[in-house]
């Protein structure tokens, strides 16, 4: 009945809060039910592992160049930063895809989440870690919005590219993205 | 032989009951006994589901009004 060689690979593509829940349950639930997770994140979806930092941080605060051996700094450019300060991050700072109204949305639905006895993102965030999903974030997706991966909620995560995912997309029995 | 863990989930939703019983299943050794607690809706299917899953005998299921009580053996 054991079968130690299920894999699942579950990507994560969109910012929206209710997306990300649904892809943080979906990999809790299958790693607990003894399957090998994988979850990735490109673009957008990597907002949800940022550390919440003001409007402002990023003009201040230039992360040391030996933290960054994933980002051509060189070719960086100030619009980079003018889109960082828009491109807000953090579990706790996600919109919603429908009836956001204007940042309620998510306040709503957390405070749902709370009365069920759900866990919100930045608690499945922790128990994906502790049962072991590997997480990798898009090269091309640290460069291009500049993502700083010393200062992510998660301590462990790899940073690799489309012929990662294809070996284990490949390997693996499910593969979703959200 | 006795349960020896005792998993008490009364108010969680899915997927916490079975995050918490894998993390005290990892803490047990074939042969040992666990008991859960749950009112979940879905959380007989769910802990049954598991149970065949990963190879785990049922030993017992009691239900009292919404409270389901279920001894696993590993």
């Amino acid at each position: 009945m054991e079968d130690d060689n299920k894999t699942a690979t579950i990507m994560v593509v969109s910012t929206d809060m209710d997306k990300v829940l649904v892809a943080f349950i979906v990999a809790t639930g299958f790693a607990s039910m003894g399957v090998k997770t994988k979850m990735w994140f490109t673009m957008y979806g990597a907002n949800c592992l940022r550390q919440p930092r003001g409007i402002f941080y990023r003009w201040f605060h230039h992360p040391a160049e030996h933290t960054q051996k994933y980002r051509r700094i060189n070719t960086d450019t100030f619009l980079q930063q003018g889109f960082e300060m828009l491109n807000r991050g953090g579990p706790g700072y996600l919109p919603l895809s429908r009836l956001n109204l204007f940042g309620l949305g998510p306040l709503i639905l957390n405070y749902i989440l709370k009365r069920k006895g759900i866990p919100n993102v930045e608690e499945l965030i922790h128990l994906a870690e502790e049962l072991g999903i590997g997480f990798t974030i898009c090269q091309i997706c640290v460069d291009a919005l500049a993502l700083d991966t010393s200062d992510l909620v998660i301590s462990k995560v790899s940073v690799n590219g489309v012929s990662q995912y294809m070996k284990d997309c490949m390997d693996s029995h499910y593969n979703i993205v959200v | 032989m006795e349960a020896i863990e005792k998993v008490d989930v009364c108010g969680m939703s899915c997927p916490m009951p079975l995050i918490k019983l894998r993390a005290s299943i990892n803490k047990l050794s074939k042969g040992q006994a666990l008991t859960i607690i749950g009112d979940d809706p879905i959380f007989e299917s769910s802990v049954r589901d598991f149970c065949t899953e990963n190879g785990f005998a049922l030993e017992s299921v009691g239900t009292e009004g919404r409270v389901i009580t279920m001894i696993i053996r590993l």
